[in-house]
């Protein structure tokens, strides 16, 4: 009785997941089968979800057109520019988690932070720009890497997670001698283990969707992004939306992969670290 | 991102005015067969280089350009590097390029050269310019700000009115002829009865830019400016301009797809004609290839442009090839630049290029009957370029603001405002950062 | 006795925070702080981008001030936001509980497609949503005649224009927040769950006593983000509506383009953006009054 029961609201809960799922997945299903129309029956109406054959022309010019090398380029720009992104939004949020009932200035601090994200950074792109070529990082791939780490999203998931954390684990640890780093590094680090998975996802997505400073600073083509790359297709007269699906729906991969992969390690912090009883 | 559609309109508006006369009458390859140019060349030719150069569009040898320099590369010994940025994205790259003296050795572009004149080389130190058409070198070649021309015109267009033949048999239309032109209001009439008889959902459609829509303002006899003695004066709010916008807000309410100018869309009007739903398109002339290729369900042709009330009209533009003065080697782009510009060589261009010709003694010979007659209305159309839209070109109120302009239009059709008010509060705008004073 | 411990260890932990601070601080200054600086003197010149700078005060500030549509699409801005903000917290919250259900199978590929749609440039974003929504040619409206019933002008109607660029806002987002919330929900010790279920409370009562209460600190993010993610809603638009019918979907970052960056008016564009800085700033400094700082646990 109890386990047919269990078995109907599975059942339901199932269904409903997926009918969820699939109509915010459907559009992505139809920009997918798209990418394989033939270039006349992209906006052909009456609709055909399907193409009428499956066309892989669009694929082969964006790969002949080099998109291997900027998904290559985009790749140093993401792993690089999240590792950097996880190691000092940790440290920083969990700093101005722990400290903020002793240390009276905590939240200003934070309060600074908050400016990244409160000021359209669009207005921001020229003056950012002048920064970087003046300390010599232009056509230099540091350049669109270390003015875009710090991410206050990044800093503030950690400062939530630290502050859910009650301050007598640190203290605890002090009475046992341990040095603040090492309470951070030992201690906190594994416990914010589900922030890491989640801002490293979040991170990689945005590096790997960088656009403006990368086509400022890089004068290379062999050192273009994947993004630079898609725009380029929106030519002079007409955008070239085949090639712009094509090249789309390709390099979304290497992210999907990394989703997938990740997302199953977003568990609690604590249970991943046994201090549950 | 910038829009799309701004670009796709930006395209064609980005361009200049022109004097015109047609293209020159010989058939293509019916040139000598000279490679050297008729050319003041001085320096002797470069080889080994590699030769940098900035496009909008990933190269390849089916496209005019690619395939010239592909050409040129082979033939002088040097080589190319190509860096592909889209057309918007130069603008923001550009100054940037410049700022660290990286700048590339020669840009095909659609306004750099008209923007930032004094950046680039002045094409008659090493090229004769007598042999361009002077349309094509004036609408798409000069500054923006002064006279001087500051690159060579390659790609070239006009505005051209294409129809769907079978609604117009449907309808029982024929097409007007070159002698015989509808007038505006004719055009408006017959959208109408394509729309009731002729199996189309909307009678007549024009891209969003301000390069349709204007050529009906100056078929009216209207512009956006007026020159008084020395000075200009802002004119686009003239009582002849409110009535050409009141008609068109009508015919979006009768007879056009509506969402378009009114702006709640990035839809592309072109999509709805080779969809078979417009029975009259007013689009560029460069389409034409596109719509030879992907229109297989009708027939369709191309058609002379109506009248207004003063005469027929018709606006070009296009792209440019334009050599940066502070690049590396810019002789090295000269020398690609004099090669191109031969008799030959630019004939192999327009085979693969397929549009009007900016050289006088070039010209593109179509394949097939049904396509050498619209490459004639086409090519006669670029006769409809008025003297106003010249003048208001050489004014360069464009410099000031041109997606104002179309976003007063828009706001008109969409309901927002009066036509009036609608260019009252442009002109006013324009006023103010032109510092022109306003003639009505 | 607190008192004087805290007292002996302030100075090493004072040390301790800076140390952990800084890296983020130092290229946080170097990469924004500085360029805001510099942003916010440009907003007193007429700077170009490029050729031209000059001083010319506050001029352009008392331009934006006297620009009635500075106001009406600040105004657009903020209705656009009170009314999308409930969706951008609540849809994520329900998925998140959702796929964070035991009894859900298969969640792995539940989770993944709903995330997707976030992996995706505005650009594609747009034309996917036009494929649904475009009045002429869009699945809805197809769906709708199929139906017998009367396709809706999306592009038309200013309301319904709204309404996808809402929707389309909140499916490109609603993957990215319920991951936040994922990661909160499993932070949530299971003796709670078990404990909550021994008292005999529901599921639902279990939700909205225990679940929602304790994702607070979370919720505090997913507010503060989307908020400013919201005001800040620009290249969705660019993809989908332009800013039309009209002007009814023109919002403020929008403005800035066009009247600034898009007509190279870096000057101007800056002060505006200086302006909608300060906007923006009061609106989260509001709310993070009323939330004490992101909820003290």
């Amino acid at each position: 009785m109890k386990t047919s029961k269990h078995l109907g609201s599975t059942i339901a809960i199932t269904v409903l997941g997926f009918v969820i799922a699939l109509i915010i997945f459907f559009p992505i299903i139809w920009l997918t089968f798209s990418s394989f129309k033939p270039r006349a029956e992209l906006f052909a109406y009456p609709l055909h979800l399907l193409p009428s054959k499956f066309n892989f022309d669009y694929y082969g010019s964006v790969v002949n057109d080099g998109l291997f090398v900027y998904m290559k380029n985009s790749l140093f720009l993401a792993v690089v520019g999240t590792l950097i992104t996880v190691l000092i939004s940790a440290s920083c949020g969990y700093a101005l988690a722990i400290y903020r009932k002793e240390i009276p200035y905590v939240n200003k601090v934070f309060a600074v932070f908050l400016l990244g994200t409160l000021i359209p950074g669009e207005i921001l792109t020229i003056a950012q720009f002048t920064v970087v070529t003046d300390i010599g990082l232009y056509n230099n791939i540091w350049g669109c890497i270390l003015p875009v780490v710090t991410t206050t999203t990044g800093i503030f998931m950690y400062r939530q997670h630290y502050m859910s954390i009650p301050l007598a684990l640190a203290e605890s640890a002090r009475i046992d001698g341990a040095s603040e780093f090492m309470i951070f590094r030992k201690i906190m680090l594994p416990l914010g283990y589900s922030v890491t998975v989640t801002l490293t996802i979040f991170s990689f997505m945005w590096r790997w969707n960088d656009y403006i400073l990368p086509l400022m600073l890089l004068s290379d083509q062999s050192k273009f992004t994947i993004q630079i790359a898609i725009k380029s297709y929106i030519g002079t007269m007409a955008v070239d939306w085949s090639s712009i699906l094509a090249a789309s729906v390709l390099s979304i991969v290497p992210v999907i992969v990394l989703y997938m992969i990740l997302q199953k390690y977003i568990t609690g912090g604590l249970a991943a670290t046994g201090v549950k009883g | 991102m910038a829009s799309m559609k701004k670009f796709a309109a930006g395209a064609f508006a980005a361009v200049m005015a022109a004097g015109l006369t047609a293209c020159g009458s010989g058939s293509a390859g019916a040139t000598t067969g000279a490679s050297g140019s008729a050319t003041p060349t001085t320096s002797k030719a470069i080889t080994g280089k590699e030769m940098s150069v900035m496009v909008s569009e990933m190269p390849s040898d089916t496209d005019a350009l690619g395939n010239a320099l592909s050409t040129w590369a082979s033939e002088s010994g040097n080589t190319i590097k190509y860096i592909v940025v889209s057309n918007d994205d130069m603008l923001t790259k550009f100054p940037a390029m410049a700022k660290n003296k990286d700048l590339p050795d020669l840009i095909s572009t659609t306004g750099l050269h008209q923007l930032y004149p004094e950046e680039f080389v002045k094409p008659e130190t090493f090229i004769d310019l007598s042999q361009f058409n002077d349309a094509a070198l004036r609408s798409v070649g000069k500054a923006y700000a002064s006279d001087d021309i500051t690159g060579l015109p390659d790609q070239y267009t006009v505005t051209c009115l294409y129809y769907n033949e079978d609604a117009f048999a449907a309808a029982g239309l024929t097409a007007p002829t070159k002698d015989n032109p509808w007038t505006w209001d004719q055009l408006y009439e017959n959208a109408k009865t394509l729309q009731e008889k002729g199996g189309v959902k909307y009678g007549f459609a024009a891209d969003v830019s301000r390069a349709r829509y204007d050529i009906m303002m100056y078929a009216n006899g209207g512009s956006i400016t007026q020159k008084d003695g020395d000075k200009i004066k802002v004119a686009v709010n003239s009582p002849q301009n409110v009535k050409t916008l009141e008609k068109f807000v009508e015919a979006n309410n009768d007879v056009m797809p509506k969402a378009i100018w009114a702006g709640g869309t990035t839809d592309n009007p072109v999509e709805y004609f080779k969809n078979g739903d417009v029975g009259i398109l007013l689009s560029g002339s460069w389409n034409y290839n596109t719509f030879s290729t992907d229109i297989s369900k009708f027939k369709f042709s191309v058609m002379t442009s109506p009248k207004g009330s003063a005469s027929q009209a018709a606006i070009v533009g296009g792209g440019a090839l334009a050599v940066p003065k502070n690049g590396k080697q810019p002789q090295l782009a000269e020398q690609f630049l004099q090669w191109l510009y031969t008799d030959e060589h630019y004939s192999a261009f327009l085979q693969l290029d397929k549009g009007p010709s900016v050289m006088k003694n070039v010209s593109y010979d179509p394949g097939t009957d049904q396509a050498k007659a619209d490459y004639a209305v086409i090519q006669n159309e670029v006769n409809y370029v008025t003297d106003a839209f010249l003048a208001d070109e050489a004014a360069g109120w464009r410099q000031y603001k041109d997606n104002e302009y179309r976003d007063a239009l828009k706001q008109a059709v969409a309901g927002e405002v009066t036509a009036q008010q609608a260019l009252d509060g442009f002109a006013s705008e324009l006023a103010e950062s032109s510092n022109w004073a306003k003639a009505y | 006795m607190k008192k004087r411990r805290k007292a002996n260890t302030a100075f090493r932990h004072t040390g301790a925070f800076w140390l952990f601070v800084l890296p983020s601080l130092g290229l946080f200054a170097l990469f924004f702080l500085l360029p805001l600086v510099l942003s916010i003197w440009f907003s007193f010149t007429d700077f170009d981008g490029w050729k031209k700078m000059n001083f010319i005060g506050l001029k352009n500030y008392t331009k934006i001030l006297k620009d009635s549509s500075f106001y009406l699409s600040l105004g657009r801005t903020f209705i656009y936001t009170i009314v999308n903000l409930p969706f951008k917290v609540a849809i994520p919250l329900l998925l998140a509980a959702l796929v964070t259900s035991k009894k859900l199978k298969g969640n792995t590929a539940v989770r993944t497609m709903i995330y997707i749609p976030v992996l995706f440039s505005s650009l594609v974003a747009g034309i996917t949503i036009n494929w649904m929504f475009s009045q002429e040619y869009g699945l809805v409206n197809f769906l709708l005649e199929k139906m017998g019933m009367t396709p809706l002008e999306w592009s038309l109607n200013p309301t319904l224009a709204t309404v996808v660029i809402s929707v389309a806002s909140n499916w490109v987002s609603a993957g990215y927040y319920m991951l936040l919330y994922v990661g909160g929900i499993n932070n949530i010790s299971k003796e709670l769950y078990e404990a909550a279920s021994i008292d005999g409370s529901g599921k639902v009562n279990t939700f909205f006593h225990i679940t929602v209460p304790l994702l607070l600190p979370t919720t505090f993010i997913v507010l503060l983000l989307s908020t400013v993610n919201l005001l800040k809603e620009y290249a969705l638009i660019q993809g989908i509506t332009l800013g039309g019918p009209g002007t009814s979907t023109t919002y403020i970052v929008q403005y800035i383009f066009s009247q600034g960056f898009d007509q190279y008016k870096y000057g101007y564009a800056s002060a505006a953006g200086v302006l909608v800085s300060i906007v923006f700033i009061v609106i989260a400094a509001i709310q993070f009054k009323m939330t004490k700082g992101g909820g003290e646990v």
